[in-house]
């Protein structure tokens, strides 16, 4: 009877530590998160800013900086995307403020707030997306965007992508994942 | 009386002359200034289209030619369309300076792109026109 009892008693505990087992393997499989876009193009990783020399900057925004800059190039020399923002060829003079400046930090605090990053300092604090395109509300942009053109857009972010190595042959998921990213803005940046 | 008042008068004018011109100096200064934090400089883009076929071998010419032109910081070409998109910095560099150059180097058929005038409305409005005493001033301080 004794022994009856210790050999229950042992497999009570036995099986309760296998279940407790399983489970606690269960709830870490749950909990492991997702890496954000932000995290999948260099995250929060402190690295040299190659041109502010002492600087350090987010290895994340880093990445998507240098993505903006090179598409801005690209969608400036694109024809059909050109007409958009004359503002931006506006040679004024010796005073000159064409908006470049502005609109790659405003263009990389947007990546960085819409890809994840949690960074105050890089956050988007410009005009909604809807705004920022109605010429009604924002006088640098020339025009209203149609679908055609804002698939350019898109497509000329991939070229600015590509210049900074990523591309659909060595990192389909994260050009897929961006660009689902850029579509999400799509129904506020098309207004015609 | 009068002429207290005139002195008044006189003082005041003056008075906000010069705080209208430590204005126009400190505005003409933060456009033109050179910084060393690269979100904070004032970067222009120029744009020379060609009017002939440009391969990609005379892209890389010509994009290591502007990129190393002083205050000219990087270049786009684009081969479908026969386009280069450069950017430099204001104070440093200018756009008849890049294309003249570009143009003794290459004997290239190119224009430079520029912008129609309503258009150009849109941004700072100093300096538009080389007359006027705005545009003299900022030429003049962005000297230093």
């Amino acid at each position: 009877m004794k022994k009856r009892v210790l050999f229950h008693t042992a497999g009570l505990i036995t099986a309760s530590f296998m279940f407790s087992s399983c489970s606690k393997e269960e709830t870490a499989k749950t909990v492991t998160p997702t890496p954000s876009l932000y995290e999948r193009v260099g995250g929060t990783t402190m690295v040299n800013d190659p041109v502010n020399s002492g600087n350090m900057i987010e290895a994340g925004r880093l990445k998507l900086r240098a993505v903006v800059d090179s598409s801005i190039f690209v969608i400036a020399a694109d024809p059909q995307m050109a007409k958009y923002f004359p503002v931006l060829f506006a040679e004024l003079g010796m005073s000159n403020k064409s908006g470049l400046t502005a609109l790659s930090k405003n263009f990389t605090d947007f990546m960085c707030t819409a890809t994840g990053s949690k960074n105050s300092g890089y956050a988007y604090t410009g005009k909604s997306m809807k705004a920022a395109h109605d010429p009604a509300q924002h006088s640098r942009i020339a025009q209203k965007i149609d679908k055609a053109d804002f698939d350019k857009f898109v497509g000329d972010i991939g070229k600015g992508l590509a210049q900074n190595g990523v591309t659909t042959a060595n990192n389909k998921a994260l050009v897929d994942d961006l660009v689902a990213l850029l579509y999400t803005t799509q129904g506020d940046i098309v207004q015609k | 009386m009068k002429k207290g008042k005139f002195f008044k008068l006189l003082i005041w004018s003056g008075s906000i002359f010069l705080v209208v011109i430590a204005v126009l100096v400190t505005h003409i200064y933060l456009v033109t200034r050179i910084s060393k934090n690269q979100d904070e400089r004032v970067r222009q883009l120029s744009r020379i289209d060609f009017k002939q076929n440009i391969d990609s071998q005379e892209a890389d010419k010509i994009r290591a030619f502007v990129n190393g032109l002083s205050g000219v910081e990087n270049s786009y070409f684009n081969l479908d369309n026969d386009i280069l998109v450069y950017s430099y910095l204001v104070g440093k560099q200018n756009s008849f300076n890049v294309y003249n150059k570009l143009i003794a180097f290459g004997n290239y058929k190119a224009v430079r792109y520029v912008v129609n005038e309503t258009d150009a409305k849109s941004g700072c409005p100093i300096g538009t026109d080389k007359t006027s005493l705005s545009y003299k001033l900022a030429a003049y301080i962005s000297k230093f």
